[in-house]
């Protein structure tokens, strides 16, 4: 064995033991054409612009028509999160399926349904349980999202990588929007974002169980 | 004790996410208010956070264990310097580049590189973690990300009570983690212990570091105010609350590096925006919204039935009456009550009516402050305004300069309420707006004025005001940001 090759083999050994690695090369799942991946890059983005415009609009409109204290922000991020945890551990693990069409549609209605509240009953704080359950709702979409898509790129760091890029772009585009458009904003945007996940994964649906969830499907070596 | 690979591995999982949340809570925070708080220095520190969340998976797959444990030593000392030098840094950083390259270039430029450096040396380090950890196991996304999701929730449900503690608890939670999974990802045990001795000596000398770099960012900003020293610091979830000292012996409040109060608005500031319309209506019932030093609550105490004072963050209520007592004579006053709570969401749910309602909130530089600033905070107040009743809302943007932002709140107020006063004195404008049922003349107004500025002030009655804001665009929740970003 080559000094090279050893060195190579000790850094593998050594990465699998840091990381709970079971074999020296990363699991490959690579999606078929150039154009797929690119479709499924954007697809990934427009999920993470989608989960910042539902944030961003939940946060705004909490702090506008119920309260700027603490519990607002407090209640928004951990029934987010509460939702992504459940939504890793439910439904069936197949992108392009109903069940992503369920959760998203689940997602956008949870959403709507704090803005009406919200809308309907201004500055009502014994509310908030309930919206608190209804982001939850938001947020299963994602923990779905994230277990369901683990093997749509040759490496989980790229689903995670495209979809904060999308994140971030949508904390940007929510900004941006909402000092444009003012309060329509936050009504359009989750819609048409989700639209817009919707749309690039549009092609696929129904076939996706197989072009995309489905490795063994594509030739992987796993 | 020997803990198996997974568990380690679950253990580093939940210290980042826990991490990641303390993270977001200070770093971010601190950079942010290195920029005086502005909501565009929010935002770009909120997204260099993100940012660095993608660096570290975009490096996921390509750093070495060992390029991890070299560099983490690295990161903990930036985030030490970052954390207790920011305001200084900044400060520094954008005079020197403004010097330079201009003003513009040298703030844009500062913003990037600041930018850079929380992209760099903040989350990036936590999120590097994950992506490793599910690639190298099948069907193992729902449990790792799992249980760095349990990690935020903990820390998110933490932060309140670590809040309580204060900063040198908040920061030793976060190192403690930090060293966690310095210990996890393998670090030397020489290494290692370097690393808690820093930690400590951080720990030990934070409140010291933290007013010494106050104070010499306090005394460059306001050059010519003669800052000494800061007395008071306290960080509460909304503020960052400082008490300074200036070289007259005068105490300063500052909240989020924004100075609040100085002594010098006592005599002015505060009698007109809260003594002048109290004695004007005879012993009213007042409701103070936001309270700052509360030197008006010293200013009217004594010609008004009750004061309740509405502030979002009982830390500056108890700072400003621990420091500010000869201003707001709290401890003399018996008819006041404080109630933590939004002014808005106060507004919409009690039931009751208030003769006078000041609005003594800091200027629009951020969305939360500049709601209170738009046709519908202004209709709340108009609904919990008693007949005969007025609402006193001061703003110290002079009135005939070029800046919009004091006529677009004119403009705003004339189009909710049915009559809007003005006293305009010089740099500082005060508007009094009132129901159709209340009526003043201009020599009224002016009698009433128990000040030396009584003759030399500027009356506009609600006609001038008319005609002086015909035109103007109105503030709303629709189109606020355009005040803020101004």
């Amino acid at each position: 064995m080559s000094d090279g090759t050893r060195k190579a083999s000790e850094a593998a050994k050594d990465r699998t033991i840091r990381t709970g690695r079971q074999g020296g090369a990363p699991t490959r799942r690579v999606v078929a054409g150039r154009g797929e991946r690119w479709t499924s890059i954007a697809h990934v983005a427009a999920m993470g612009l989608l989960f910042a415009l539902v944030q961003s609009g939940l946060f705004f409109q909490l702090q506008l028509r119920l309260t700027a204290a603490y519990p607002s922000f407090l209640t928004v991020t951990l029934a987010w999160l509460i939702g992504s945890l459940v939504g890793l551990w439910v439904g069936r693990r197949k992108p392009g399926s109903t069940g992503f069409l369920a959760w998203m549609a689940a997602s956008l209605v949870g959403y709507y349904l704090v803005m009406v509240l919200l809308r309907r009953f201004p500055y009502t704080i014994e509310l908030l349980p309930v919206m608190g359950l209804l982001i939850v709702m938001c947020g299963v979409q994602a923990g779905h999202f994230f277990g369901a898509n683990r093997s749509l790129f040759d490496s989980s760091a790229s689903l995670f990588f495209w979809e904060n890029n999308g994140f971030l772009l949508g904390w940007i585009v929510g900004y941006a929007g909402y000092v444009r458009f003012g309060n329509a904003f936050h009504w359009a945007s989750p819609a048409l974002a989700g639209l817009l996940a919707l749309g690039l994964l549009g092609p696929r649906l129904g076939r996706a169980s197989t072009r995309l969830s489905s490795p063994r499907a594509e030739g992987s070596p796993a | 004790m020997t803990l198996t690979r997974d568990r380690k591995n679950l253990m580093l999982l939940a210290l980042a996410g826990f991490n990641l949340i303390l993270l977001n809570y200070t770093l971010i925070r601190q950079m942010t208010l290195a920029f005086r708080n502005l909501e565009l220095s929010a935002l770009l520190m909120a997204l260099a956070y993100f940012a660095g969340i993608s660096l570290g998976y975009l490096l996921s797959d390509r750093v070495q264990p060992e390029t991890i444990r070299r560099v983490l030593p690295v990161f903990l000392a930036g985030q030490l310097v970052l954390i207790s030098v920011a305001p200084l840094l900044v400060l520094r950083l954008v005079e020197g580049l403004s010097e330079l390259l201009g003003d513009t270039v040298g703030l844009n430029l500062a913003y990037v590189a600041v930018f850079v450096l929380v992209t760099l040396g903040s989350t990036s380090l936590y999120s590097i973690f994950l992506p490793r950890m599910i690639q190298g196991e099948e069907n193992s996304t729902k449990r790792y990300y799992s249980v760095e999701i349990l990690g935020s929730l903990i820390g998110l449900v933490s932060l309140p009570l670590l809040g309580q503690g204060g900063m040198v608890a908040f920061y030793a939670v976060y190192l403690a983690s930090f060293l966690g999974i310095a210990w996890l990802v393998g670090l030397r045990p020489f290494a290692l212990g370097a690393l808690a001795i820093l930690c400590l000596a951080f720990l030990l000398g934070f409140d010291r570091i933290d007013k010494s770099i106050s104070t010499a960012f306090y005394r460059e900003f306001y050059r010519g105010a003669g800052i000494e020293k800061v007395l008071y610091t306290r960080y509460s979830p909304y503020h960052k609350v400082e008490v300074l000292l200036n070289g007259r012996g005068e105490r300063v409040l500052v909240l989020n590096a924004h100075r609040q109060f100085a002594p010098s608005s006592h005599p002015h500031y505060s009698y007109f925006v809260a003594e002048y319309p109290a004695r004007l209506l005879r012993r009213p019932t007042v409701a103070l919204l936001g309270c700052g030093s509360m030197s008006t609550v010293g200013r009217m105490g004594d010609y008004v039935e009750s004061i309740a004072i509405v502030d979002l963050d009982r830390a500056v209520f108890e700072t400003s009456r621990d420091f500010f007592p000869e201003y707001n004579r709290l401890s003399e006053l018996k008819n006041w009550t404080f109630q933590s709570d939004d002014a808005k969401h106060f507004l919409a749910s009690d039931t009751r009516s208030f003769g006078l309602i000041i609005d003594d909130i800091p200027p629009a530089k951020t969305r939360q402050i500049a709601l209170t600033y738009t046709r519908e905070f202004f209709e709340l107040v108009k609904a919990r305004l008693g007949k005969g009743g007025i609402f006193s809302l001061p703003s110290l943007t002079p009135l005939h300069s070029e800046r919009q932002y004091g006529r677009r709140m004119l403009a705003t107020l004339n189009s909710v309420f049915d009559k809007v006063y003005v006293i305009n004195d010089g740099s500082s404008s005060y508007y009094f707006s009132t129901g159709q049922e209340t009526t003043f003349d201009r020599e009224t107004l002016r009698a009433a004025i128990d000040h030396p500025r009584k003759d030399t002030v500027e009356i506009l009655m609600p006609e001038e005001v008319t005609d002086l804001v015909k035109g103007v665009t109105t503030i709303s929740v629709n189109n606020m940001a355009d005040l803020i970003l101004e």
